[in-house]
């Protein structure tokens, strides 16, 4: 044991630990939450290195702290916040000892004109700082073997920047500029397509940096098209804003493994305008193309499909989808309900948002065997802007009891009260009726999901008043308390119990 | 049945399913085998009692960074109870299940301690653990000024 006589005094206890306990104890303290970096640079010139205030205790703790590579390897940066030499000397040295270890990055680097030679609206003083900002963009971009798990939002010019600066390196090995890449999310990254008015010609996408990853399990981007050189054989999880293409199995056909997919928006490119040869889909409504590993589908915003994007593909082993908001577009549900039929999938979990009523029976049609059912508050809605009576209403109906089997039923409350408004009183009522009322011989769950982070009081009053109507019937109650999110979760026995 | 015996020779029996949470006892219970033996150890048979069953983690388990990174500082409230003891004792359990190898109580005080320190400046956490400020004024200026004075630049 490598035993730790360092330089607290002789009366101290903790003097007792071995050098490994205390290097696991600072690792607890080197962000201010599991999900936080170890350094931040969020707010104009405020760095923020939560490990420091140990580092500067004493001798020995700077040494375990300074030697230790883990500590220092990860970061969440917005480059215009480098307001002079002296953080950029910090971040130098932070970097430097973060040794090999595998990075974790957010970078943010909003347009601040990489064009160094050309005017800029900026003030003086932003311009005189450029170099120093984009000299420490590179020293991450010359890091680029390291990163790991990267969220990136960087203007166009800076994206065309952290481009030349990689290719000087010459063209990258087989395993691409980012061999040990496995998470990146840059949803902020319009593609360069897109600025480019569809000359692909002249602009470089994501993709083409990104390209091959040979680790990537995890990718969350703006937007892809249907030319960008995608072979992800790795990635399970996609989420995308936007798809430009005309049929999805294009895409999904690179991504054979893919576990998880969401999509926000498709559209259909102007052939004109762009390089898109449709000869060349291999796959077609009589020949669909089945991805076999698709378990959960995400659609967002699914008012604006419609475009037979899915007519040859059919996804067999989906049992998971979600759906935060459907629009009146009947042609959009009529092929999502077209989607699962053929694919003779078995949606088990359903998470629904915003939509019209018959949008929602459709869904419940096409899932017999449902198990689980989240009805969730879209973000577009505030504070039971709708009514959730009237937006629930119909799983509480008679007629709807054949399509909603005894499940488990999640409700997420968002940050509104149903406790200080006559309209939605009512809803534990409904919720009774629709849950209790169907329970089976198995136990269900019913859990209740509140952010508390605008209103504490107002989760207060959701749960006192839940646990009044509901707490005698319920076995066992719980009440975890995670960071941001409050729930409230029961188990309901089966009939009879 | 194991029978433990305490640094001042008090005994105590405990289900071998108890002590075998303490990977180090396990590992000393296979290579003595039955044995009439006493085993000495200090009493964690309350901690072991209340999270018997419960599943061990894996040798190799939880050791990339990016895992030991993201670990939260929760406590739960029965750890929370048990772990509510003053410094010398606290590392001293700690000590314990680090020797033990019981990788669960070594979180726990760990996460303990890790509670303790954040949120608290260098001097708070001097006197909290009553550590001595052994940087030499030269040191002190140079490179931990360094690393401070960096809100000249806003």
């Amino acid at each position: 044991m490598d035993s730790y006589s360092g330089s607290p005094g002789s009366s101290s206890p903790i003097r007792t630990l071995p050098v490994e306990v205390l290097t696991e104890i600072f690792g607890y303290c080197s962000s201010k939450s599991p999900s936080s970096h170890a350094v931040t640079l969020t707010r104009p010139g405020e760095l923020d290195v939560p490990i420091q205030a140990v580092s500067s205790t004493c001798s020995k703790w700077r040494s375990i702290v300074c030697t230790q590579s883990t500590f220092w390897s990860s970061y969440d940066l917005n480059l215009t916040y480098i307001t002079g030499p002296k953080i950029f000397d910090l971040l130098i040295m932070y970097i430097g000892r973060s040794g090999t270890a595998k990075l974790r990055l957010g970078i943010a680097c909003p347009e601040m004109n990489a064009d160094q030679g050309s005017e800029t609206s900026q003030s003086s003083e932003d311009a005189d700082l450029l170099p120093t900002r984009l000299a420490f963009l590179a020293v991450l971009l010359d890091n680029s073997s390291r990163w790991h798990d990267v969220f990136l939002d960087m203007s166009s010019s800076v994206f065309a920047y952290a481009v030349s600066r990689l290719e000087l390196r010459g063209k990258p090995k087989e395993d691409g500029y980012f061999p040990n890449l496995e998470k990146l999310y840059c949803q902020d990254q319009e593609s360069e397509h897109y600025y480019l008015d569809g000359d692909p010609e002249t602009g470089r996408s994501l993709f083409d940096i990104f390209q091959p990853c040979p680790r990537l399990r995890d990718l969350t981007a703006h937007d892809s098209w249907v030319t960008d050189p995608i072979d992800y054989s790795h990635l399970t999880n996609l989420d995308l804003m936007f798809y430009r293409g005309r049929s999805l199995s294009t895409l999904l056909s690179r991504c054979p493994n893919l576990k998880e997919f969401s999509l926000a928006y498709c559209s259909i490119p102007d052939e004109d305008d762009f390089d898109y040869d449709e000869s060349a889909r291999v796959w077609s409504k009589n020949h669909p193309f089945s991805h076999r590993s698709l378990v959960t589908l995400i659609l967002p915003m699914y008012e604006h499909f419609g475009c037979a994007i899915w007519e040859d593909l059919c996804f067999p082993s989906v049992n998971t989808l979600t759906i935060d908001q459907i629009g009146d577009d009947e042609a959009g549900m009529a092929e999502l309900v077209d989607l699962v039929s053929r694919s003779r999938c078995n949606l088990r979990t359903m998470a629904i948002g915003k939509m019209p009523l018959g949008a929602l029976f459709k869904l419940l049609s096409i899932a017999p065997s449902l198990e689980r059912l989240k009805l969730a508050r879209h973000y577009t809605v505030h504070a039971w802007e709708t009514n959730p009576t009237t937006m629930f209403l119909p799983l509480f109906k008679k007629e709807t009891q054949h399509l909603v089997p005894a499940l488990s039923l999640q409700i997420e409350l968002g940050a509104s009260s149903f406790v200080d408004r006559p309209a939605t009183r009512d809803v534990p009522q409904h919720i009774h009726d629709m849950v209790v009322s169907r329970l089976g011989e198995v136990p269900t769950q019913l859990s209740f999901v509140v952010t508390a982070l605008e209103s504490k009081q107002t989760m207060e009053l959701n749960f006192g008043f839940l646990f009044e109507f509901f707490g005698a019937r319920f076995r066992d109650i719980t009440q975890p308390l995670p960071y941001e999110t409050y729930s409230l979760a029961l188990t309901l026995g089966g009939r009879g119990s | 049945m194991v029978t433990l015996v305490t640094s001042d020779n008090e005994k105590f029996n405990a289900e071998k399913e108890v002590v075998e949470r303490s990977v180090l006892i396990k590992n000393m219970l296979e290579d003595v085998g039955e044995s009439d033996q006493p085993i000495p150890l200090p009493m964690f048979l309350e901690y072991c009692e209340h999270h018997r069953g419960e599943p061990l983690p894996a040798p190799d388990a939880d050791t990339s960074q990016d895992d030991t990174r993201k670990r939260t500082t929760d406590i739960s409230e029965w750890d929370q109870k048990f772990i509510t003891v003053d410094q010398e004792m606290l590392f001293e359990i700690i000590l314990a299940a680090n020797y033990l190898d019981i990788k669960s109580l070594l979180d726990v005080g760990c996460k303990t301690v890790a509670n303790m320190i954040k949120g608290k400046t260098p001097e708070e956490i001097r006197k909290l653990f009553n550590i001595v400020n052994d940087f030499t004024p030269r040191r002190r200026c140079a490179q931990i000024k360094k690393e401070n004075e960096w809100a000249e630049d806003r």
